[in-house]
């Protein structure tokens, strides 16, 4: 077995250092092999945890409940295929939350559907304070209007000096009156991705930021989702991060997906989504 | 004491379901039948009552908010908050740890704040009596780099070194004992 491989059996007892996980987590993407495996040995590593059970304090189930009683839950639109006569019946929010998966490609799927577990490992934003400090510094008012997002303003911030859209065009979409910016994040890893829009200024971007990378020949591959989802652009994860400029479609989809897809992508997406974020309506 | 009708793993599927449409009730209900497990290895692993509390919040509120996000074809409920767990207070302990190499001080983590050994206050159950038995029947090497490595939080690298052994040995005895373990507790296994 392979070095990465070999770590499948560590990653699940958490023996693993953060960057091992990384890449491990990146492995899984495209070795099924492993992803059955970790799937297996985690429910006996969960079991573990039955021999040393304690009875919490009684005053934490009130602390937890009433914490979840405002706290928002996450709405996760997987990308939906489904006929369209089938849809218009459907008002648009169900439609949304419909858990449809796109295809059973065995692989992607499991590899895709066990990164979500991966997702609530502790964030730790300090690594990028510094380059967001500088970034913010420079462009505080860009900044500032990111913070309405959740998203990790600090690395969207320093995104922006590294973006490979021309920095004037966004900084002219961000400081549209209408801009929204709407945040999700990527199934496979623990990162953070918003869709900032201004129907204003007919733009709209997709920011991604800590993409794991992909297997030789693949890409990721951006979808406008109303009903059937069209193509709204490819993008590769070169330096981890993308700014990736969305087709006019994104105006009146339900959502926007990420699906990883061959390299120059698909006319459909073959893949289970890796990211998605329903918009708000028009 | 909350813990009620006891609630089958079985069960749990459903109540994460109607959790995750914001159903607060089943959420309890949820909490009840898993905070022993997750509190216990929370617990186990920081050996600090008040952190294990602040990391079994975290926990519960993370597992909420992204509660669509649980795919019961992945695994049990169980396993998917005794992870998450499990993550988090790995985590914490080794940036604690961080901590502490940076500032050059002798390292004793949080003794006074431990209130009694958390063995001590563990629940016997069914399940856990099973568990134990089996890890007690894995061979010694292996039931030993489990052990450090999940209940203790060791990378592999510290437990090859804790062990005097190498990587690749730490690597296949994690592996061999969770293959053994999976044997022994069969599919009844969350
Ligand atoms: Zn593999």
């Amino acid at each position: 077995m392979t070095e990465t491989h070999s770590n499948a059996y560590a990653s699940v007892v958490g023996a693993l250092t953060a960057s091992e996980a990384q890449d491990f987590e990146r492995h899984l993407i495209e070795c099924s092999a492993c992803a059955e495996e970790v799937m297996d040995a985690r429910a006996i590593a969960s079991a573990l945890s039955t021999t040393v059970a304690v009875n919490p304090p009684a005053r934490l189930r009130g602390s937890v409940l009433a914490s979840i009683a405002h706290t928002p839950q996450e709405q996760i639109a997987t990308v939906t295929a489904l006929p369209r006569s089938e849809t218009v019946a459907a008002d648009r929010s169900s439609r949304r939350n419909r858990a449809t998966s796109l295809l059973a490609a065995a692989a992607v799927v499991a590899a895709v559907g066990f990164g979500g577990w991966a997702v609530q490992l502790g964030q730790d934003a300090s690594d990028s304070q510094q380059a967001a400090d500088v970034a913010l510094s420079q462009r505080a008012k860009l900044a500032s209007l990111l913070t309405a997002a959740d998203v990790q303003t600090a690395k969207l911030a320093s995104l922006l000096t590294a973006a490979d859209v021309q920095t004037a065009k966004l900084a002219s979409l961000l400081t549209a009156a209408d801009v929204q910016t709407v945040s999700g994040r990527f199934i496979s890893s623990d990162d953070s991705g918003a869709v900032v829009m201004s129907e204003e200024r007919q733009m709209a971007v997709l920011v991604a930021t800590g993409l794991p990378k992909l297997p030789e020949g693949k890409v990721y591959e951006a979808w406008t989702v109303k009903g059937d989802p069209a193509p709204a652009g490819i993008f590769t994860s070169d330096d981890s991060d993308a700014v990736v400029e969305l087709s006019d479609a994104a105006f009146d989809a339900d959502s926007i997906a990420v699906t990883i897809e061959p390299a120059g992508g698909s006319p459909k997406p073959t893949g289970d989504a890796v990211f998605d974020v329903s918009l708000p309506p028009a | 004491m909350s813990v009620s009708a006891p609630i089958s793993v079985h069960e749990l599927a459903p109540l994460m379901a109607a959790a995750s449409h914001g159903d607060e009730q089943a959420y309890a209900q949820l909490y009840d039948a898993t905070s022993r497990n997750v509190f216990g290895i929370v617990l186990h692993v920081l050996r600090d009552h008040s952190q294990a509390e602040e990391v079994t919040q975290e926990v519960y509120v993370e597992a909420w908010r992204l509660a669509k996000r649980f795919d019961s074809t992945q695994g049990s409920v169980s396993a998917w908050l005794n992870t998450m767990a499990h993550r988090r207070a790995v985590d914490r302990v080794r940036s604690a740890e961080r901590r502490t190499q940076r500032e050059h001080r002798h390292f004793e983590f949080q003794s006074d704040n431990v209130a009694a050994d958390p063995a001590e206050l563990v629940v016997a159950t069914d399940e856990g009596r099973r568990v134990r038995r089996a890890l007690a029947q894995l061979p010694e090497g292996q039931r030993t780099a489990v052990e450090l490595a999940y209940f203790q939080g060791k990378t592999q690298r510290e437990v090859a070194e804790h062990l005097q052994v190498p990587l690749g040995t730490v690597k296949t005895r994690i592996r061999d004992a969770m293959q053994r373990l999976r044997k022994q507790l069969g599919e009844a296994a969350s």
